[in-house]
């Protein structure tokens, strides 16, 4: 029973209630307890609701700090973010999908001219207005901001400011951003682009088109022609001795030539034609619109007439000349390549003329083209297929007959090697027939390497049968010269053959002297210094400097053949042939006469004190097996 | 008008009074109390042989201002014109279709109004009144009750006839222009403590309120009385509001589930909804009694119900205790005269929300239907 009913059953009804209060007091007792109960669910509701409601209130505080944070990191990130766009060098514009710009920095404000205030007090229209009025065609940037129709789009363009400036946009339709405008200015790109076209196509030297754009200009030069059923002409040029001078005098000089020479052919020209620059000293001239012959040739007169007066550089004055090529549309090539080599082709044609020339282009001189090219690959082939065999010419000593006063034959003095080519099908290319095509196709180092080594050999194995005396005399090409260092080489090639160097000689021309005597004079003194015997051939058929033959280190002189030929009947031969033996006696030199094809010549120059004797007459070029008879 | 006789099983007396003889020809029998009782039930059944007879197990019988435990109470009734049909349908695991079935049972010529009794643990009880109403003309109302087991949650059950069974779900419809209905339902708990958030829920099962487990929480609160779960929970009903498209509810624990910590409410308990704890103030609830009341006379045309049917809350009685008699003698007050009266307590209350709303399951509230029939 509750306590607190016991009580007051005790106090009120003196503690033992009477029996039918039973089920009253039951009741009572009852609601009593229920009511503790209650109360104490109650209490311990409220206790607990009091403490998840302080626990809910701290977990708010946090909740609070945690925002707290959150907003300054978001604020932190923010700087960053704003630290970010206004790093970049293109400016940045974000328009929300409410139409408002929500981020945009200095670049931006620098590009539109607007400051952060005035951007800001814009809504995404406006600005938009604003941007428009700045460019050229609006319409384009309207047209950009309707391509960005759903999320994920994104559209790229460029506009040209009423400045100048060109802009390059680049725009993207974000989910949460909305559309974030990217501007560039490309100005300086687009400039510098077209500075590399530029470059790309020009001579850096001259400024004049280069190859490339040469190419282009003709093939446009070509097609409309080709509508306007008239001609086209390219000439090409070759300025005539413009290497010499540029060894000589340096690349700057030669540049300097070069930029005048330029710009003379430039007032050759009209301004529709073109003037290019393709190689060192060689141009092309496209003329278009050409009706006649006639025409190119007068432009052709015009262009050798440009420069006829020397050319002024550093206070000296230089005389230069040109070769030119011609060839035109439709007849010469339909296409720019045959054409160009068409051109080419005559302007080689010019310079074999005789230089300073212009020549136009013929079918026959596309025939002589295409047989140096088939002989230049035979040739090729014939170094290869050891196709290429030495003949040895042999050169006596011419002695007087006591007893008849009549010249003789002597002891033998030395061999001339001469190079044969005996092809597959054993026919015998004559020298003159393929070595200017070896020196033009770069093949005379070869030849000349092969010459020499061959000559060694022969040299060696005649030493080891016992021909001590023996001597093999080789000719140096004029081309050779240019070669660096190939008198060394020449050197070490005899030394390596292990032969004595007297067993070389070696027969240069006038003419090799005339393109640098300079560098002719310290090759000749270090061949002296090897002990090599150097004869200076031909001459008489050059200029036949007395100053170089006073210079020079010259061993021996060879009479040209064109003077022994008539000694015979010839008057003014046989004085020159006196005087050359005389001048090269007092000299200290030896003389050799070379095409003696009878014993009069042989008696005159005998007579004359000539010391060597070469020609049929004394013994023809034979192979090496033959030449050994010589000896005997 | 209506004829009616009531009458009471007890262990110790049998049917008293004694059933009429020849003379009464009753339409309609209720029956509410201990169905185990299957011999009684067989006398009723032989008493009434015409009759519809229904009702369900409960945690306690209501009948003339008294709650008893262990005994039947039967109201029988005969209208003057009103047509009584009936229907059963045996529950499946899908409430919502079994509630669909049930009511396409009943005729619609004429329908007024539906009574419903249910199983009350295996069953959704707002899922079969929404079937219900899926295949019932708009204006015809629902009332009725979950079957209870006094306050154990072990098996509840219902009777059609002399059948009485688990897993069953009866309805009996009126028809007939004569018949005057009319509902009241009132709670009288009070929310207290926080607002909570439904985080985790399926269906009529709750397992998380604001993240933290709902089992835990209770438990907590419950205190000394956590050791009689899941009665006791009925201490701690649950106040669902803002969750838009529904109304606010009141909803009861039926099972708890210590495995999968879950707890298994008398009707849905929508995840994302908002929920406080409810408290009992015995004179709130009391209160809440003569509201339900007053619910059933405004709209009546006849202030006075010749029958009324009360189900209340077995949440209602476990807290007013020997109190709980006083929410019926209240009702004395608002019709101004004793209206006769069986009822039961059980485990979720159907009808008319405050008397006149959508027809739904409630917890924890008096539920009052009132007939009456015009000559």
């Amino acid at each position: 029973m509750h306590r607190l009913l016991t009580r007051q059953i005790r106090r009120y009804l003196q503690g033992s209630p009477d029996e039918s209060l039973q089920n009253f007091l039951q009741a009572i007792d009852l609601a009593y307890q229920q009511a503790d109960e209650e109360r104490s669910m109650v209490e311990r509701s409220l206790q607990l609701t009091s403490q998840e409601l302080l626990d809910r209130n701290q977990e708010l505080k946090d909740q609070v700090d945690e925002m707290h944070d959150t907003q300054e990191r978001l604020s932190h990130s923010h700087e960053i973010l704003t630290a970010t766009l206004n790093a970049s060098k293109e400016a940045i514009l974000v328009i929300n999908h409410d139409d408002q710009p929500i981020a945009f920095n200095h670049c931006y404000e620098e590009l539109i001219g607007l400051s952060a205030e005035q951007i800001a007090n814009k809504n995404g229209r406006e600005l938009f207005q604003h941007t428009a009025t700045l460019i050229k065609k609006p319409n384009l940037l309207y047209q950009q901001h309707d391509e960005l129709t759903h999320v994920g789009s994104e559209s790229h363009a460029e506009y040209e400011a009423h400045d100048g400036r060109i802009v390059e946009v680049i725009a993207t339709h974000h989910e949460i951003a909305g559309l974030v405008w990217m501007l560039r200015d490309i100005s300086q790109r687009r400039k510098n682009e077209k500075t590399i076209h530029h470059q790309a196509h020009h001579d850096a030297l001259t400024g004049l088109p280069n190859r490339i754009l040469l190419a282009d200009r003709l093939d446009q030069a070509i097609h409309r022609a080709h509508r306007n059923r008239n001609k086209v002409a390219a000439c090409y040029i070759d300025l005539d001795g413009f290497k010499n001078i540029n060894d000589s005098l340096g690349h700057n000089e030669g540049d300097k030539l070069l930029v005048a020479v330029s710009s003379r052919f430039s007032s050759c020209i009209r301004e529709a034609d073109t003037l290019a620059r393709i190689g060192g000293d060689e141009f092309v001239i496209v003329y278009e619109g050409i009706n006649s012959h006639d025409e190119i040739l007068h432009m052709a007169e015009r262009i050798l007439q440009s420069v006829e007066d020397p050319i002024e550089i550093e206070e000296r004055s230089y005389y230069i000349g040109a070769s030119i090529g011609i060839s035109m549309y439709p007849n010469d090539g339909e296409d720019t390549n045959s054409l160009l080599r068409s051109a080419d082709i005559a302007m080689y044609r010019a310079k074999d003329n005789g230089k300073n020339r212009f020549q136009f282009f013929t079918p026959s001189l596309d025939r002589i083209a295409q047989h140096r090219m088939a002989m230049e690959l035979q040739l090729r082939d014939a170094i290869k297929n050891n196709e290429l065999l030495l003949h040895y010419q042999p050169k006596f000593l011419l002695e007087t007959t006591e007893t008849s006063g009549t010249s003789h034959c002597g002891k033998l003095h030395s061999f001339e090697a001469l190079i044969r080519w005996k092809n597959k099908k054993g026919e015998f290319i004559p020298p003159s027939a393929f070595i200017p095509i070896a020196e033009e196709a770069g093949l005379i180092g070869t030849i000349s390497e092969w010459v020499l080594k061959e000559a060694c050999r022969q040299a060696k194995e005649w030493q080891q049968a016992g021909f001590h005396d023996a001597n093999i005399s080789i000719n140096l090409s004029p081309k050779e010269f240019l070669i660096p260092d190939f008198h060394i080489k020449i050197a070490q090639q005899i030394k390596s053959a292990n032969i004595p160097s007297h067993m070389i000689s070696i027969e240069i021309t006038e003419s090799l002297l005339m393109q640098d005597l300079d560098n002719a004079k310290h090759v000749l003194d270090y061949f002296r210094d090897q002990e090599i015997f150097i004869y200076l051939d031909d001459f008489g058929t050059g200029f036949s400097s007395l100053n170089y033959l006073k210079n020079l280190p010259v061993d021996a002189i060879k009479i040209d053949r064109t003077f022994v030929k008539d000694l015979g009947h010839s008057q003014a031969d046989r004085a020159i042939s006196a005087s050359i033996i005389a001048l090269g006696k007092n000299l200290g030199m030896m003389i050799v006469a070379e095409g003696i094809e009878s014993q009069q010549q042989a008696d005159y120059l005998t007579s004359q004190g000539c010391d060597l004797a070469q020609g049929f007459y004394f013994g023809k070029p034979v192979d090496a097996i033959t030449a050994t008879q010589f000896f005997r | 008008m209506i004829q009616q006789s009531h009458h009471q099983w007890t262990a110790d007396s049998g049917w008293q009074p004694p059933f009429p003889q020849r003379e009464f020809d009753p339409q309609l029998v209720f029956v509410f109390g201990t169905l185990k009782q299957q011999h009684a039930i067989d006398e009723l059944n032989k008493a009434f042989p015409d009759a519809v007879i229904t009702g369900c197990s409960s945690a306690g019988e209501i009948q003339d201002h008294r709650v008893y435990d262990d005994t039947l109470v039967v109201s029988a009734l005969k209208f003057q014109s009103t047509q009584v049909s009936f229907a059963s349908q045996q529950v499946t695991s899908d409430s919502f279709n079994a509630g669909k079935d049930l009511a396409a049972q009943i005729p619609q010529q004429g329908l007024r109004h539906v009574f419903v009794f249910s199983d009350g643990l295996e069953v959704n009880g707002t899922a079969l009144v929404n079937g219900m109403k899926q295949n019932l003309p708009e204006e015809v109302k629902i009332s009725g009750g979950m079957a209870a087991d006094g306050e154990d949650f072990g098996e509840t059950y219902v009777c059609a006839g002399n059948t009485v069974s688990n897993k069953l779900i009866t309805a009996v419809g009126l028809h007939g222009d004569n018949i005057e209905v009319h509902y009241g339902s009132h709670g009288g708990w009070d929310p207290f403590g926080p607002d909570r958030i439904i985080s985790h829920s399926e269906g009529n099962k709750l397992y998380k309120l604001d993240n933290h487990n709902a089992l835990t929480l209770y438990k907590k609160y419950l205190g000394p009385h956590a050791a009689d779960l899941p009665g006791s929970a009925l201490r701690f009903p649950l106040f669902l509001h803002g969750l838009e498209g529904t109304d606010q509810v009141v909803r009861t624990v039926l099972a708890i589930d210590e495995e999968e910590q879950s707890m298994t409410f008398a009707g849905d308990v929508p995840q994302g909804s908002h929920a406080r704890f409810m408290s009992a103030n015995l004179n709130r609830l009391i209160d809440g009694a003569t509201t339900a009341g007053e619910q059933t006379i405004q709209q009546a045309a006849c202030p006075r119900p010749e029958f009324a049917l009360l189900i209340s809350c077995v949440g209602r009685r476990m807290v007013l205790r020997q109190m709980a008699e006083e929410e019926i003698e209240v009702l004395d007050e608002v019709y101004q005269r004793q209206v006769p009266h069986l009822g039961f307590y059980s485990y979720g209350e159907i009808a008319p929300l405050d008397g006149i709303g959508d027809c739904s399951l409630h917890n924890q509230t008096m539920t009052i239907t009132t007939l009456c029939e015009h000559d």
